[in-house]
């Protein structure tokens, strides 16, 4: 991009008068839950036993 | 339900698919199975077989598509829309570092498309720009369109300071911030556009049928002047529409979506489409680079349908005009369907989902296989014992082993078919229905369809030698990143194509020597494939020069649509930005 832009200063008088924060898009939030994608890791025996036997220990 | 969408119908152009493709690969084993047996059946012998079934499977997969859509769809289902009620509808445009010159004219083209059919749908730039000298020429150059912007159509703009999730976060982002001000998103990329009828026959479509989560059209190419864009241009006119039909009837409401030029449902977009971001770094992990594919899968697991429709008209993107601009842009759906062997076990996906990935995990793989069959082929060449007349003790008369030139020649004939039929079919479809007529009539067409047969059999080589790189880069661990596509890169000289192509150009040379050396018989056979990779630079710098001629025409260049004729208008105002702009580049054709 770099290479393609003519790199000399020009005036940005034009930029200045446009205030770009009020070009927003207006403000209506949707909810967008997380997909899952991934499988959760199958625990280990020793993990099983634990859940098993160790939980209150 | 439209007849090629019916499931009964999708579900037996499926079968007649696997099993096409599943035929060709078993004949294709059997034969060269056969031309090993004649010689004594050895471990090379079993890796060529088992090679050329599964890059035999992936030609006649593609040959398939083809042939499933040259029977024509029926006619386009009207669609009317009463403009008192029409529904919200934003326009999305996705933009990072693009030339902004170039992004004001395509909006202002549409902008004056809607106007034209009185479509009250709003713009919305969603700017991920992040070199400070490029904002600055993006701002300077959209501004016009703020303090112009005419009722009804209204422009918006941000520019977003975290570019998480790069351009399925940014429209994420939208969604998330303002998507429920909109009942449907139509999803551009920055070198888009698409005309105010497409659009209201888009939303019309959605309206009709509440089950539709996500519409996509076939973008056509336009714009391009190097041979290779051209070509590409072409073929994208030409033969896409009918590989477009077949793939529109194998995938029935699962897909594809290919991330732009598509209208969505906001509420099916916001129920299933926040991607995660994978487990573990890049290349397989992190951002999900081919989103798109991703997204069409879990609108369909949302229960969703996703539908293709090749017969929408004015929907246009640009391609890239030189094959480094293509093998770059390459380099990232690569590794973004190879980071699909992730998703392969995700929860709830359709089967055909899961099959969709695979398909595009297997577009860049057969590269790898095609250049181990030909390295195999030459293994299995050179370590051949040499015959033996008298395998017996007590033995009169000499044995001569067979010849497998026979089965040998019959496989070329048969691969070389599966790449031809095609598009030797595709050309009898269109002058049979009357679409030659278009490209100049049957002789041009013809003339144009040879020369993109010729000009891709150059090229293949060359492409199979960039994928393959971008394979085992991948599996290296080497993370490509999204680099800012290159449009209107144009025309290449001989010293960038040499930087680019020589790695190709000395592996071409070094392996015709070493055939030459250990197989001399595998010569001739080898040409197509050594011939391009040793002129790879010439080739490369060749196909970026400017084409103009009748070859490669198509109907949009013979008869400009309205939307493309106001971009050019719109371009051709020239404003002391612009020649600021231009100073040191083309202005595009």
């Amino acid at each position: 991009m770099a290479e393609r832009m003519n790199t000399a200063s020009f005036a940005d008088d034009a930029v200045e008068k446009v205030d770009f924060t009020t070009l927003a898009p207006r403000y209506a939030p949707l909810d967008m839950p997380r997909q899952v994608l991934e499988r959760e890791q199958r625990p280990s025996f020793a993990a099983v036993l634990a859940r098993l036997f160790l939980r209150n220990a | 339900m439209q007849r090629h969408l019916r499931p009964n119908t999708t579900r037996r152009a499926r079968i007649a698919a696997i099993g096409f493709a599943f035929a060709c690969a078993v004949a294709a084993a059997a034969t060269l199975a056969q031309a090993g047996l004649n010689t004594g059946f050895d471990i090379w012998d079993f890796i060529a077989v088992a090679l050329i079934a599964l890059t035999t499977a992936w030609l006649a997969w593609g040959a398939a598509q083809a042939f499933l859509g040259l029977p024509a769809l029926e006619p386009l289902p009207a669609s009317t829309l009463d403009h008192t009620d029409f529904p919200a509808t934003a326009i999305l445009v996705p933009v990072c570092n693009e030339n902004p010159v170039e992004l004001y004219a395509r909006l202002v083209a549409m902008r004056h498309s809607m106007q034209a059919e009185a479509l009250p749908v709003d713009f919305i730039v969603l700017s991920d720009t992040y070199d400070p000298a490029a904002l600055k020429l993006e701002r300077l150059a959209l501004a016009p369109l703020f303090s112009d912007a005419t009722a009804p159509n209204r422009f918006f703009y941000r520019n977003r300071k975290d570019r998480h999730g790069r351009k399925a976060g940014n429209v994420e982002d939208f969604i998330r911030n303002s998507g429920g001000a909109y009942e449907y998103v139509v999803i551009l990329d920055a070198d888009s556009l698409m005309e105010g009828e497409t659009i209201q026959h888009l939303v019309a479509r959605m309206q009709a049928d509440p089950t539709l989560g996500l519409l996509q059209t076939l973008p056509q190419i336009f714009g391009a002047s190097s041979m290779f864009g051209r070509a590409m241009q072409f073929a994208a006119s030409f033969h896409s529409p009918v590989f477009a039909r077949g793939l529109a009837r194998l995938q029935g409401g699962s897909g594809p979506f290919w991330g732009h030029n598509a209208i969505v449902r906001v509420r099916a977009l916001a129920q299933c489409c926040a991607l995660p971001e994978l487990s573990g770094p890049a290349p397989f992990g992190g951002t999900i680079l081919s989103h798109d594919y991703v997204e069409a899968a879990l609108l369909v697991r949302g229960g969703w349908r996703v539908e293709m429709d090749p017969r929408i008209g004015g929907s246009y993107e640009e391609g890239p005009d030189n094959l480094l601009a293509h093998a770059r842009r390459d380099r990232r759906w690569c590794q973004g369907n190879l980071q699909h062997i992730r998703l392969l076990g995700a929860p709830g996906l359709h089967g055909w989902s899961r099959f969709v990935f695979v398909q595009g995990i297997m577009a860049y793989l057969v590269s790898v296989a095609w250049g181990a069959f030909l390295v195999v082929s030459l293994l299995a060449t050179a370590t051949n014992s040499n015959p033996n007349y008298f395998p017996n003790a007590y033995q009169l008369f000499p044995v001569f082993p067979d010849d497998k030139t026979f089965q040998i020649v019959a496989l070329a004939l048969g691969i070389g078919g599966l790449l031809l039929l095609p598009k030797i079919t595709i050309f009898i479809e269109a002058v049979t229905v009357g679409r030659a007529s278009g490209y100049g009539g049957a002789s041009a067409a013809l003339g144009s369809v040879l020369a993109e047969i010729l000009l891709t059999a150059m090229i293949a080589p060359l492409m199979l030698m960039y994928q393959g790189r971008a394979v085992f880069e991948v599996f290296a661990g080497k993370d490509g990143g999204w680099p800012t596509t290159a449009r209107g890169e144009g025309r290449l000289s001989f010293g960038q194509s040499w930087r680019a192509g020589r790695w190709i150009s000395l592996f071409g040379i070094g392996a015709t020597a070493l055939i030459y050396a250990v197989a001399p018989d595998l010569m001739r056979w080898l040409l197509p494939v050594s011939v391009p990779m040793s002129i790879a630079p010439a080739l490369i710098a060749i196909t970026s020069r400017p084409l103009i001629s009748t070859v490669f025409s198509t109907p949009h260049e013979r008869h400009t649509p309205p939307v493309i004729r106001a971009y050019r208008a719109a371009l051709a105002q020239t404003s002391a930005e612009k020649e600021l702009y231009y100073g040191t580049t083309p202005r595009p054709a």
